[in-house]
């Protein structure tokens, strides 16, 4: 189906790989300037235009590759548990640092083999109002998020006294705990749950559907800290609405550092 | 015409296949929250078991400890259990909303089965120090592989199903109009 404000073009006068087109429903080759498949009948779409040459992205398996991604995250984190139960608190700190370096590089190779599968999933450009208003209630939303953050896990402390499902223990302010509990969850978890998975899941979801969706999977992905999925979810969500109303990394990436600074900061104060 | 028809075919097929996910999602929903609900109002029962159990193999407990542990220990059952029977819920409402939201639905039923599966291996594996790490992860696999794949195929029969509803919308608004 042709626009009716531009002028059909002639398959007679295209070269003869351009003239017919795969239909979208039955994929065999049809006439551009058919209204109807001649095969099946669907009518024809924008994607049968044969001056829509640019390649688009195969959304369904776009879908199926960050669906991979999450599982392979997923694994990631449950092994990490897995691992880091066995060995219990007899491990040296050497080991706990090495484990968990170990986890954040497969986590970032994880994203970057994502990344390269499944290409680009850029959200519509937004208007500056929105852009404007994600920057101006950011930060006193994070401060509410903070406040909730303690409230929750003083609250979980004095529930729960099962010593197997204890909260871990606070790394401390050092430059190691800054870099792999600050730096790098907020460049790599950023990117794969609020650029891949958001973005991919924008276009079959919508904007509140992708949002909470991505969310419940970055609080699945923290499976070995279970007590910390509710708030978790919350937190993905946060994230994730300031991504799709400031359409840019920037804001959820220092929102999600800083998040993760205060926190470590926090509990190494207390 | 014979092209509306092989597009409703198609449609079809794919509507067989999300209706086969709604029944998995309320098998799996209501078994869940069956389940747990058994789990939760049967904990102080379970415990004691426990108790009495490693009493049985000559563990000697402080009382007034074991009164807090206990305690806590039901707390944490029925925590857990009643957060296992919101996710049966949250299925059930999933398999509702299944033809409405397609896509949306099929995957996060999918993301929310694998994530209940390793939240229970990570509670297991937490509770016995790693030993039972194989018996947790492959406890009743073929089932859930079973649900997993059953999943995966409404996932891409929602994608195409959302598609095609949305381009013959279109083609219905392009007529009216």
């Amino acid at each position: 189906m042709i626009p009716p404000d531009e002028t059909p073009v002639d398959p007679a006068a295209l070269p003869e790989e351009r003239a017919s087109l795969p239909c979208w429903r039955c994929g065999l080759r049809v006439d551009p300037s058919e209204s109807r498949c001649t095969h099946c009948a669907a009518r024809l779409h924008p994607q049968n235009d044969v001056r829509d040459t640019k390649p688009k992205p195969d959304e369904s398996r776009q879908l199926f590759v960050v669906l991979g991604g999450f599982f392979a995250f997923l694994l990631t984190s449950i092994l990490y548990g897995i691992v880091a139960n066995v060995a219990g608190d007899k491990q040296p700190k050497a080991f706990e640092d090495g484990l968990v370096i170990a986890v954040e590089t497969i986590d970032a190779i994880i994203l970057l083999i994502v990344w390269a599968s499944c290409g680009s999933a850029r959200l519509p450009i937004a208007t500056g109002r929105y852009r404007l208003r994600a920057w101006l209630y950011a930060g006193p939303i994070l401060a509410v998020y903070l406040t909730v953050n303690c409230l929750y896990h003083d609250a979980i402390r004095e529930y729960i006294h099962i010593e197997w499902l204890k909260l871990p223990d606070p790394p401390g302010l050092t430059a190691m705990s800054v870099a792999t509990t600050c730096v790098q969850p907020a460049i790599v978890e950023e990117f794969f749950f609020r650029y891949l998975i958001l973005g991919v899941l924008r276009r079959h979801c919508g904007v509140h559907g992708s949002v909470h969706i991505s969310a419940a999977m970055f609080a699945i992905c923290h499976v070995h800290v279970l007590l910390s999925m509710p708030y978790l979810f919350a937190a993905g969500v946060f994230f994730g609405y300031v991504r799709v109303a400031s359409r840019s990394m920037v804001l959820p990436v220092s929102l999600h550092f800083l998040h993760n600074l205060i926190v470590t900061w926090w509990e190494a104060e207390s | 015409m014979a092209s509306d028809e092989l597009g409703s075919l198609s449609q079809k097929v794919r509507k067989d296949s999300l209706r086969s996910a709604r029944v998995t999602m309320f098998i799996v929903g209501v078994l869940t929250i069956g389940a747990n609900l058994f789990f939760a109002l049967s904990a102080e029962q379970m415990v004691d078991k426990e108790i009495a159990d490693m009493r049985k193999t000559g563990v000697v407990f402080d009382e007034a400890e074991l009164k807090s542990l206990r305690e806590s220990a039901i707390r944490t059952t029925q925590l857990s259990s009643f957060v296992f029977v919101g996710l049966g819920a949250v299925f059930i409402a999933l398999g509702c909303f299944v033809y409405k939201a397609p896509v949306a639905c099929t995957v996060a039923a999918l993301v929310l089965y694998l994530g209940g599966w390793m939240a229970t291996v990570a509670i297991s594996v937490a509770g016995e120090d790693g030993a039972n790490v194989a018996k947790a992860i492959m406890s009743g696999i073929v089932i859930k592989i079973i649900i997993i794949v059953c999943l995966a195929k409404a996932v891409q029969a929602a994608i195409a199903y959302q598609k095609e509803s949305q381009l013959l919308a279109n083609d219905n608004r392009d007529l009216a109009l």
